[in-house]
């Protein structure tokens, strides 16, 4: 659905991003460690900035390409800024109209209907806050009228800049939720940049990684951004040295089933999806069940951290066979290892001397153990 | 005008005329330059920025003397013009509106820029993702906020222009009735023995004049909100 191939000359370095997204609507989050150019991509895909040279097509229509540059107003792109940059002489409830105002002549068909209004103000708890000045908000509340802002404007692709980083956790739960279940329901596609796995897991089915590979090049840094497209998401898997989110530790996020919750301490036993029989445990925030990523299915994502897959006794009845895919250089004496297991790539901390017989052993296979993972939910 | 004598009255009338008609003239010059020097890259920009911003930094009679030189009728430019189209500047009305609206230029610029550098740049942007042309936006969002901006730089060019003194006197001379400005009459009284009544009541016109424009300027920005 949205394919580019985009080349951005910096003083220091070059940047090269480059994707094609699925056909049907996706969320997909956009990672990558600081400064390696997410906001630029954005910025790049909503045609606030250009690209030296290179190519934007979204569905029939090409937004960039030699000779061809679609302005912003004409690609009808929703893009919540990292800041929220709300109009400062404007009421908010001005803000959110701005697109309807603007567009009375153009487009009026495309706009969203006052129902569908009132719905993302309740949604995103704004009625409280219309007739008020940007200036007179905090934060947060800036952040939520901002992607509120972008919503009305009825965008055919979104793209979010750590949209909902200042909110409080209630109401970055409650945006979540409400974010999730419009975009579904407005077949919107979508991408998000965020350094929170929780949001990553409980929204994105999909992860564009921002790596970044430096060489030196006739005297000068270079940096190379590939993105890599990954069904499942694989966010910490793709760069085993730098977790690119927040957290201590290493983390893989994985698609799972959801099944039954365990009386006895509130922790919901979950299946990989594409190994029934392989279980583990997943915590929640106060063992509410997690945001489902299909309700039908129950599938929900969860945050394993490299910390909690220990290698299995031999005799313990839920281990799993895994196999060491890639051993990362020792940080703080141990090893982060990548390996496959239920056919998903997860991430495990090894002493010097796990991974060292682990390289030795045959196959490099092993059993191991998920301690407990991370549910989906804020 | 019982108030006024009838040559306070020629001379406020003229004062208030020079300084509105150099407004009139170098405001949408000054909004110009601001616009071409925050949208544009060109050759000599930062050089002409910095001969627009002269007169703030020169003595007035300084400029004077600069603009007799080019613009008077045995200066290169005036000679000229003189010549071709009968067109003379020097110690005519037209002087007094030349030399105090160059002198106003530059505090306009400074008001216009100030406001302008007071704006978010990623607004526009924004507007453009939510659907606004570049026309659209600029009206919207840039040219809304920087409204205030024009009423100090009205504000600040008018007062200069009204109380313009050095440039006005070595250009346009002090012709009674013709370039003989407020601050030209009062110094022309201080000049004469036994005048000094005349210069106080002249000064309070001055006085009362400026504080006008300043209230003036308050509720044209109050309209705004």
């Amino acid at each position: 659905m949205l394919n580019f191939d985009l080349t951005r000359n910096l003083p220091q370095h070059r940047l090269r991003f480059r994707a094609r997204l699925p056909s049907e609507p996706t969320t997909s989050v956009l990672c990558g460690a600081n400064g390696s150019g997410k906001t630029l991509l954005l910025s790049m895909l909503a045609g606030v900035e250009q690209p030296d040279r290179g190519r934007i097509a979204y569905a029939e229509n090409l937004f960039f390409a030699e000779g061809r540059n679609l302005p912003p107003d004409k690609r009808r792109i929703g893009y919540v800024f990292q800041e929220a940059l709300l109009f400062p002489h404007m009421s908010v409830a001005k803000n959110l109209d701005y697109a309807q105002r603007i567009n009375k002549s153009l487009r009026a068909a495309s706009l969203l209907d006052k129902k569908e209004r009132n719905a993302v103000i309740d949604a995103l708890s704004l009625s409280r806050l219309l007739a008020r000045r940007p200036s007179r908000l905090s934060g947060g509340e800036q952040q939520r009228v901002a992607l509120a802002r972008a919503l009305l404007a009825n965008p055919q692709l979104l793209l979010l800049d750590e949209p909902l980083s200042s909110l409080d956790r209630r109401h970055r739960r409650e945006a979540l939720e409400f974010l999730q279940r419009w975009l579904r329901d407005k077949n919107l596609p979508c991408l998000y940049v965020s350094h929170e796995i929780e949001e990553v897991a409980c929204i994105a089915t999909h992860a564009l990684v921002v790596a970044t590979k430096r060489g030196n090049e006739a005297g000068e840094t270079i940096a190379h951004s590939r993105i890599a497209l990954s069904s499942a998401i694989d966010v910490a898997t793709t760069d085993l040295r730098t977790s690119t989110l927040t957290g201590a530790c290493p983390t893989a996020v994985v698609p799972v089933r959801l099944q039954e919750q365990r009386a006895l301490d509130g922790l919901w036993t979950v299946a990989f999806l594409e190994n029934p029989a392989a279980r583990f445990h997943l915590s929640t925030h106060k063992g509410a069940p997690p945001t489902l990523l299909d309700a039908h299915a129950r599938t929900t994502h969860a945050c394993i951290r490299a910390e909690d897959v220990l290698l299995a006794e031999r005799d313990d009845p839920h281990a799993l066979d895994a196999r060491l895919l890639a051993l990362a250089a020792p940080r703080d004496g141990s090893h982060t290892a990548q390996i496959a297991c239920a056919r998903q790539r997860l991430l495990m901390q090894l002493s010097t001397s796990q991974a060292r017989s682990l390289q030795q052993t045959k196959g490099k296979t092993c059993r191991v153990r998920i301690r407990k993972a991370q549910g989906g939910i804020l | 005008m019982t108030l006024l004598s009838p040559y306070e009255w020629q001379v406020l009338r003229l004062s208030l005329w020079v300084a509105t008609l150099s407004c009139v003239l170098f405001l949408p010059l000054a909004c110009l330059w601001v616009a071409l020097y925050d949208r544009c890259r060109f050759w000599g920009r930062g050089t002409l920025d910095l001969l627009f911003h002269l007169p703030l930094v020169l003595p007035p009679v300084v400029v004077g003397y600069l603009l007799l030189f080019a613009l008077g009728k045995q200066g290169f430019l005036g000679a000229a013009l003189y010549r071709c189209c009968n067109i003379a500047f020097a110690f005519t009305w037209k002087a007094a509106v030349l030399a105090s609206g160059i002198m106003a230029f530059p505090l306009m610029i400074r008001a216009l820029r100030a406001s302008l550098e007071s704006i978010d740049r990623k607004l526009e942007p924004a507007a453009r993702t939510l659907g606004a042309s570049r026309v659209q936006a600029f009206f919207s969002i840039t040219f809304i906020q920087i409204l205030p901006g024009f009423s100090t730089a009205l504000l600040l060019g008018f007062v200069r222009a009204f109380g313009e003194f050095g440039a006005t006197i070595t250009f346009a001379g002090s012709i009674p009735g013709v370039t003989r400005t407020l601050p030209l009459a009062i110094y022309n009284a201080t000049l004469i023995p036994g005048a000094e009544a005349e210069a106080a009541r002249l000064a309070v016109i001055a006085c009362v004049a400026a504080i006008a424009a300043i209230l003036a300027s308050q509720l044209l920005t109050r309209s705004q909100d």
